[in-house]
């Protein structure tokens, strides 16, 4: 049974909506902003991809949203976009299912809440702030806001939430649980996050504490004094760290059948796991989407398990690094295939000889695309999406 | 909902406060007895106790216990899921040749709020990273595939209170459209201070030992625990000459979209659940031969609960097992799907602890004391924050 993608709803540091998205593909470029994060000298610069959630009062009376935090808004901005890209926004919600994923949840509301005892006491602890820091706290938004009865699940496997929960999501289509299912990824950025960013990806090339060697927990390490001089992702050059913190939500509406006239495509295939060898698809009809995002851990999986056959892009300089950026791969993926051409890479990025990498715009000519996740720990992702 | 489930469960393994196998739990649950105690790995400062039912630490095993490197719920699931493979025979020799998937249900397993880290960066501004390292190594499903060698999908489900209910139903769901022949699928949890804290200030916490579906109740206990079920697909046990102890015949999910924290004051959402859990079973009401509820005692969950039972199941004799474990939060949905099994082994159901007095505002009441089932299938249910349903149907092995 194929599941065919009706309508995309998407936002990041790019802007939100398909047409932002469309543009920073075309373009090859995405605004980056700044953040500020902790360290031993002091508050120190950095750069990161941040979303904003305006747009939402187009779907939301404000004050339908005083109690909603910046989380959950951008789940339910991505999912009223993707409702209306297919223009569904009156769809039957009974037989409308949910599937979320997210890496980190609720970030910002989570430590929110322990604050809330830390600068009081225990009895000072607040119920909102509780309430909002669950993981599904996103998905209950969704389906309370917009009046969604079917079916409703959140994911966290970090990189892979994605492919898991997409998993689950194409499952539920093919059961017939369900005759629809807003599938979407949601993470956002918090400082203490940007904390751990600085302290585990250090800062140019020179971290010292690396998130799976498990040395970290018998020593003390020292922040690098070097300055933060990463200004783009390079996704190629994988034994380098480059990455930069992004944040957003990217939302898609799936169903059995195709009745949005969109042509976003069909989920050919996915797949995740701890596999040392990977059940890849032909190279020669396929293009693939890395989802390298400048993370030297993950890189060097990238390295070893992208061949030179593979005809390779990778689109996270326009969006960022963040545990669900897998879902911005899917999206490119979708608008590809309707437009039925690859986008050009993004620009200024580095292309090393050993990889055959796509730089200029290219036609598909009916070839699928393959978005590939590897995570740092042995774990991958793999999303095919293909012509119907 | 078109397609049935049928799946096996080949075995089964609990550790929660009612004992640290699924044997003890199950005397612990048919003696009556039952150990809310203070917390007693953190400290508090609120004025008045809440009890809480913690696992013993000697429970786990020495070298699971005494890890550096693993979170307590990361130990609960690994010394879960260990029980479980041996009672379903399974070694990593078997596993290597199978597609074998895991599928956890957690909260607390899976939210980056650990204390002492952020108390440091609250007031310093640069912790040291080893929790946020031992955070990063131990998502559940994760760390059980990496602890076995597992090459197939993981997917650690974080629905709040209904998520290890929810990694069951979609665990079987795996098996039933051919992606795995094996999940290891259920939940696991620990208690902290910050959810302590958190339900406390919900106001839904009791001062003394739950009463679930009591005249008097005011609240739930907070518990910890783990439980995982083998869930194999039909050509799996046939290789390997299994008989399934259990069934997996029907799994519901809504959602409320009613609120954040409360019911649906009519169990709109619970009523889909069941009915869609029923329908992918193909049973109906008069096959079930008891319902173990989710059952928290708290007096919104209990009514709506009572009177959705009332509704659809009249009749049907039914329990709260949280008066023997507390509330174990994500893995709640499996221990009371293990707990289910077992009872179905058996033919009887032990007593809901903590209830003497019917609730007049409910039409129906849970059974007090242990008592004879008639009938080969029972029905597990969960509500969850965020307003999620999940359902499992249940049927003993043979039938």
């Amino acid at each position: 049974m194929e599941i065919f993608v009706e309508g995309i709803g998407i936002i990041g540091g790019f802007g939100a909506g398909v047409e932002g998205f469309s543009a920073a593909l075309l373009n090859g470029k995405s605004p980056v902003q700044s953040v500020f994060v902790e360290s031993e000298d002091g508050q120190k610069q950095m750069p990161a991809f941040l979303a904003d959630t305006a747009r939402l009062d187009e779907f939301v009376p404000k004050k339908a949203l005083r109690r909603i935090d910046h989380y959950a808004k951008m789940a339910l901005l991505g999912s009223y976009l993707a409702l209306e890209d297919a223009h569904m926004l009156d769809i039957d919600r009974k037989s409308l299912g949910i599937v979320i994923a997210s890496g980190y949840g609720a970030s910002n509301t989570t430590f929110a809440f322990l604050d809330t005892f830390i600068e009081g006491s225990d009895t000072h602890s607040s119920p909102t702030h509780f309430a909002n820091s669950v993981h599904n706290a996103a998905a209950a938004h969704v389906s309370i806001i917009i009046g969604i009865t079917g079916p409703c699940l959140t994911v966290s496997q970090f990189d892979m939430s994605v492919p898991s929960a997409l998993i689950t999501a194409v499952n539920w289509l093919r059961e017939e649980r369900v005759e629809r299912v807003l599938f979407g990824a949601v993470d956002e950025y918090c400082d203490v996050l940007g904390y751990c960013w600085r302290r585990f990806f250090g800062e140019n090339d020179g971290a010292l504490v690396k998130p799976f060697i498990f040395d970290v927990l018998q020593r003390k390490e020292q922040f690098s004094k070097k300055s933060h001089g990463v200004t783009q992702i390079e996704p190629f050059l994988f034994d380098q760290q480059t990455s930069i913190p992004g944040e957003g939500a990217a939302f898609f509406l799936l169903s059995r059948k195709e009745d949005s006239g969109k042509k976003y495509g069909s989920i050919k295939g996915v797949d995740t796991g701890y596999r040392s060898r990977l059940a890849l698809p032909d190279p020669e009809h396929t293009f693939f989407i890395l989802g390298a995002d400048g993370s030297r851990d993950c890189g060097q999986r990238y390295g070893q398990q992208v061949k030179k056959e593979m005809n390779v892009s990778s689109y996270t300089p326009l969006y960022g690094g963040f545990p669900t950026n897998m879902a911005f791969d899917m999206a490119t993926a979708c608008l590809s295939i309707k437009e039925g051409k690859m986008y050009a890479l993004p620009t200024e990025i580095s292309c090393p000889p050993s990889l055959t990498i796509e730089t200029a715009e290219k036609k598909l000519e009916g070839s699928q695309i393959c978005c590939l996740k590897l995570g740092a720990q042995g774990d991958s992702g793999i999303i095919t999406i293909g012509h119907p | 909902m078109s397609t049935r489930i049928s799946v096996g469960i080949t075995g089964a393994g609990c550790i929660c406060g009612a004992g640290g196998t699924l044997g003890e739990c199950m005397d612990a649950l048919f003696e009556g007895i039952r150990n809310p105690m203070s917390p007693k790995r953190f400290t508090d400062a609120h004025p008045i106790t809440y009890p809480v039912f913690e696992v013993r630490e000697e429970s786990i095993k020495k070298d699971i216990r005494e890890s550096s490197y693993t979170s307590f719920s990361g130990k609960l699931a690994l010394t879960a899921a260990y029980e479980a493979m041996n009672n379903a025979g399974l070694d990593r020799t078997v596993l290597k040749k199978k597609r074998v998937g895991v599928c956890i249900g957690t909260t607390v397993g899976s939210a980056m709020n650990n204390e002492v880290f952020y108390r440091e960066y609250y007031r310093r501004g640069t912790p040291e990273m080893a929790p946020i390292v031992r955070f990063l190594r131990n998502n559940p499903a994760d760390l059980l595939a990496r602890e076995f060698g597992l090459t197939g999908p993981c997917q650690t489900v974080v629905n709040a209170c209904s998520s290890g209910t929810d990694a069951v139903g979609i665990g079987a769901s795996w098996i039933q459209s051919g992606i795995c022949d094996i999940v290891i699928a259920g939940g696991a949890d620990e208690l902290c201070h910050v959810t302590y804290n958190g339900f406390i200030s919900l106001m839904i916490t009791d001062t003394d030992p739950c009463k679930p579906f009591d005249r008097d109740r005011k609240g739930l206990n907070l518990g910890e625990g783990a439980a995982m079920l083998i869930l194999e697909s039909e050509d799996s046990c046939k290789e390997r000459e299994k008989l399934p102890r259990a069934r997996v015949l029907g799994y519901g999910s809504s959602a409320d979209a009613y609120h954040l924290t409360a019911p649906h004051p009519q169990g709109e959402g619970l009523k889909r659940a069941l009915l869609g859990a029923l329908q992918c079973s193909g049973k109906t009401a008069v096959d079930i031969a008891f319902i173990n509820t989710h059952g928290t005692a708290t007096p919104d969950n209990d009514h709506v609960e009572g009177k959705v039972l009332y509704e659809l199941l009249p009749g049907v004799p039914f329990i709260s097992t949280k008066g023997y474990t507390g509330h174990t939060l994500g893995a709640a949905g499996a221990i009371e799907a293990a707990f289910t099994v077992v009872c179905l082994e058996k033919g009887m159901i032990p007593g809901n602890a903590g209830f003497t007095t019917p609730d007049p505002e409910l039409p129906a009441s849970p059974v007090a004391t242990t008592t004879a089932i008639t009938g080969c299938t029972a029905i597990s249910q969960s509500l969850a924050f965020g307003g999620c349903n999940g359902v499992l149907v249940l049927s003993r092995g043979e039938d």
